[in-house]
Order: C-alpha cells, then structure tokens, then sequence
C-alpha cells in the first residue's frame, strides 16, 4: 500500500516539474521514437499542451498512463535532457471539441495542472476526457457526469478521474461526490441552458471558469432569448469572457468561455 | 623434359586490353566478339534482301480471306476494329467493376487522408475563425485590442529547418492526396452518370435556359415513373 502512495507521489512530482510556463520556452525536447523521427516538441501556449514537430505536426498532452492509446492515437516518446523517456498522446481537434478550441486561438482554457474540473456531458466522449486527465496531473481531479460507461473504463486506469453516471441536469443526486471544482466543461446539448447554469452555480467556485460548447447563434443573436446565459448575466453573476467560433471543422458551433463570480477589480 | 620445365614458373601471357583514354568504350573487342557482331549484322542483311526480293515479286493479284475486312493504312495493316466485341451484359458488368474500382480506389484516398490529418494539424496557421471577446466597458476592450496586437507581434519557436522541410512536405503529400480524391470522385461522377444513361428509362437532356446552375457537363432529367 505504502509502496503505491510513493509510486503515486513521486510520479506526481516528476509530472509537477514537467510543467513549463506558457509563453514559448526555450527548452525544448528531442523525439527519437520511429513514428516522429527526429522532431521537437514544444510547449504550446498553455501549460500542459504541447507541439511536436517533425514529419507530422500535431498538438499533444503527457500521457498520464504510459505505454496506453485509448483510441488509436499515436504515442510519440521523446528523450529528456536527462536521458529519461516522456511519452506524449496525439490530440486530434477534428475528434474533440477543446483541442478544436485551442487551434481556434482561445485565449486561456483555465485548466492547469493541478486544478479540479467537472465535465458534464451527455454520451460523453473518452477523447476530450482523457486529455483533460492528462493536462489535470496526478494533483488534480476529473469530475466526469454524464451516461456513458466509456467514462467509468477510463477511470479504472486513470487515478484522477471520478465517474458520476447520473444525468448532468439532477444537481442534488451528486453532490454528495462532486466537491467544489474550479473549471466546469460543459458538451450538453445546447437547448437544456438550465443544466449549465445550475451545474455552474452549485459547483464552480466563486472565481471559477466555464467552458460551453454551444451553438454559434447562440453568441450572435440579439434577442434576449437566445442568449443561454442572458439572465444571468444581467445579474452579473456569469461574466463572458469570449466565444471562439470553432470553424473549419465544426461549422455553427462555437465554444463559450466565461467566469462565474468573477471579483471586482 | 616437361617435369623440369614445369618446376620453373614461365610468365603468363596477358591479353591486350583497352588503353585507359579509350576505357569510356568499353572492352577491347577481341575476335570472338567480332564474329559475334558480323553474324548479326549479317543475319540482318540477309532477312532485309529476302523481304525486298519478296515485296519486287509480289502477286498483284493475290487474295487472303482476311482482306475481306482489314485495309492498309501508310502501308500498314489495320485489324478490324475491336470496340463491339462485347455483348451488353458483358459491357454493363465490366463497367461495374470500373466503377467499383474507382470506389476502392476512393475510400482508400480518404482512409489515408484522415490518417494524415489525425497527425497534422496545421498549429503554425493563424486561426481563419471568428473570436469574439466581451469587455467590460471601453477600457477594456482597448486593453484586450493591446493585448491582441502584442500576441501578433510575439516571436515564433525556432524549429531547425530540416524539421521544417519536413512538416512542408507531409502538408504538401496531404494537398496531393485530397486533390487526388477530387479527381477521382469527378471521374466516378461521371462513370455513374453515363452507367444510368445506359439504363432503361425515358430521359432527356435540359437546355441552356432550364439548368439551374451552370456546369459544363450536359445535365438530363429523367420522367417520374413510378418503380414497382
């Protein structure tokens, strides 16, 4: 038992001084693995994304659980300065939402390593999750709601996720599991506004963050009833931080990030 | 005696060979690659002068059975044309498996397609989507413009230029590919529509002023029937 905790803490330590800051940093690793012959990967702009380049150019998270590709992406590993073997996963933004996001420029995902995030979803798909495990660490933890059983497998291998398997929109049947967390993602069907909002007010922290993948007309329209979250931002309570249409690959729906009790400056 | 004069070793001979400012040509030609050479150039005379002596003799009024239906075209004899030497059903399934080819050939392009973009996403693009942002009030909106200009101004990563070169050409293998897979749904396009032409059924071509929108490829309709 004691043997494990350690295993656990010190991958959690490894995992903390991976972590680089997110403009573009200097150092830089070499890949010397067959499927990206001798390429470079590189952080991205937020901390826990990277780049790799070589003959492919993709977007990629540390593998949280080595040696395991959870739906026939590729695993690249790169050698360290110091002579130890990093593996990374392929984050594919045609299969999910955020990475289509994060191509798209959004400014700030609000998820960092170490930090607590619900995922609300219905049918929720293993992609976005597993990524999000990864960019989350061994410190942080991965709120999973939704119907989907390809959740509850995942969580088997992967220590910082936690399966609710209720629908997103009965708040009071999990909140005997689900604590405060500090970033809500939400992937529902865009019609039941009313899930959102009260998942965001009951668990996202004052100074918490969301993320919505909504419809695009959603954000242009002006009539009032329209906007998912014009009540509440009328109440001042959800601030809108900004919308990123996610265009080439997914036309006509875009992704919402706002704040939720954001304090006064 | 022979014993005594195989104890001491007598040079050998060697063969002439080619004088290194000739080597460009090849190996000295010896005599038995002469007679080698002679004999074709003769054996090709040879054949020559008999076809001559053949063609000044000739029968004017000579006749073959085959005469019947091949001609001479500059001297030279066209076979009768091999265009109807299939049936229809035989044409109608030859047909099939040309258009069944093409859609292998059509799958294969877009597995391979999606295989490439699942490893390239072009990250060095500036995003052509649209990004709204929300301020505040207007002092926040000219804060988030200063900021947006910043980050366009913000220095790129090195990435050293053999990886470079690298990322280039899988993009430019990707653009191949899908232009590839253009050209061949086209021709696939067209290979059903002539298919279906061929098929039963009262059709006809529209004219100029009832195509709806402009193609150059001739557009037909065909009468609602009602199919059993």
């Amino acid at each position: 038992m004691r043997s494990i905790l350690t295993a656990q803490q010190n991958l959690a330590r490894l995992y903390s001084r991976q972590m680089c800051t997110s403009t573009y940093a200097q150092s830089s690793t070499r890949i010397s693995s067959s499927s990206v012959q001798r390429g470079l990967v590189v952080p991205y702009r937020f901390e826990g994304v990277f780049i790799a380049k070589g003959k492919e150019d993709f977007i990629c998270t540390r593998n949280l659980v080595p040696g395991e590709a959870l739906y026939g992406e590729e695993l690249i590993f790169v050698q360290n300065e110091g002579g130890t073997e990093v593996e990374y996963r392929v984050w594919n933004p045609l299969m999910s939402n955020l990475a289509n996001a994060i191509m798209c420029g959004v400014t700030n995902i609000w998820v960092k390593p170490g930090s607590r995030i619900l995922y609300l979803g219905d049918d929720v798909c293993q992609i976005t999750l597993s990524h999000l495990s990864d960019l989350v660490g061994l410190d942080g933890l991965v709120y999973v709601v939704g119907l989907s059983d390809v959740a509850v497998k995942m969580a088997e291998k992967r220590p910082n996720v936690i399966t609710v398997f209720q629908k997103p929109s009965c708040i009071g049947k999990y909140r005997m599991v689900v604590g405060m967390v500090d970033v809500i993602y939400a992937d529902i069907h865009s019609d039941e506004v009313h899930t959102i909002t009260s998942n965001i007010i009951y668990y996202l922290r004052a100074g918490g963050h969301y993320l919505v993948y909504t419809r695009a007309s959603n954000i242009y329209s002006t009539t009032r009833g329209k906007d998912p979250f014009a009540y509440h931002h009328r109440q001042k309570e959800f601030t809108p931080i900004e919308a990123v249409m996610l265009e080439p690959i997914d036309r006509e729906y875009a992704m919402a990030v706002g704040g939720f009790r954001m304090p006064e400056e | 005696m022979s014993s005594l004069r195989n104890a001491l070793p007598r040079r050998a001979h060697k063969e002439r060979a080619q004088p290194s400012s000739r080597k460009k040509l090849g190996p000295l030609e010896k005599h038995k690659d002469y007679v080698v050479r002679a004999q074709a150039f003769h054996k090709k005379e040879e054949t020559i002068r008999k076809l001559k002596e053949k063609a000044a003799f000739k029968n004017p009024d000579e006749f073959y059975f085959k005469m019947i239906n091949t001609k001479l075209v500059n001297g030279v004899h066209m076979p009768e044309s091999q265009a109807n030497k299939y049936s229809e059903e035989e044409l109608m399934l030859m047909k099939t498996q040309d258009i069944g080819y093409i859609m292998q050939k059509i799958q294969s392009e877009k597995k391979k397609i999606e295989k490439l973009t699942s490893v390239l996403h072009s990250t060095d693009n500036q995003p052509s989507n649209k990004h709204v942002r929300f301020a505040e009030d207007r002092d926040e909106a000219k804060e988030i413009l200063e900021q947006i200009s910043r980050k366009e101004s913000m220095p790129t990563i090195d990435i050293p230029y053999r990886i470079k070169k690298k990322t280039s050409v899988s993009y430019k293998e990707l653009e191949e590919r899908k232009n590839r897979l253009k050209g061949l749904e086209k021709l696939y396009e067209d290979m059903a529509l002539k298919k279906e032409l061929q098929k039963k059924g009262k059709k006809r071509k529209l004219r100029e002023d009832e195509i709806v929108s402009p193609t150059s490829k001739p557009v037909y309709k065909w009468r609602q029937e009602r199919k059993r």
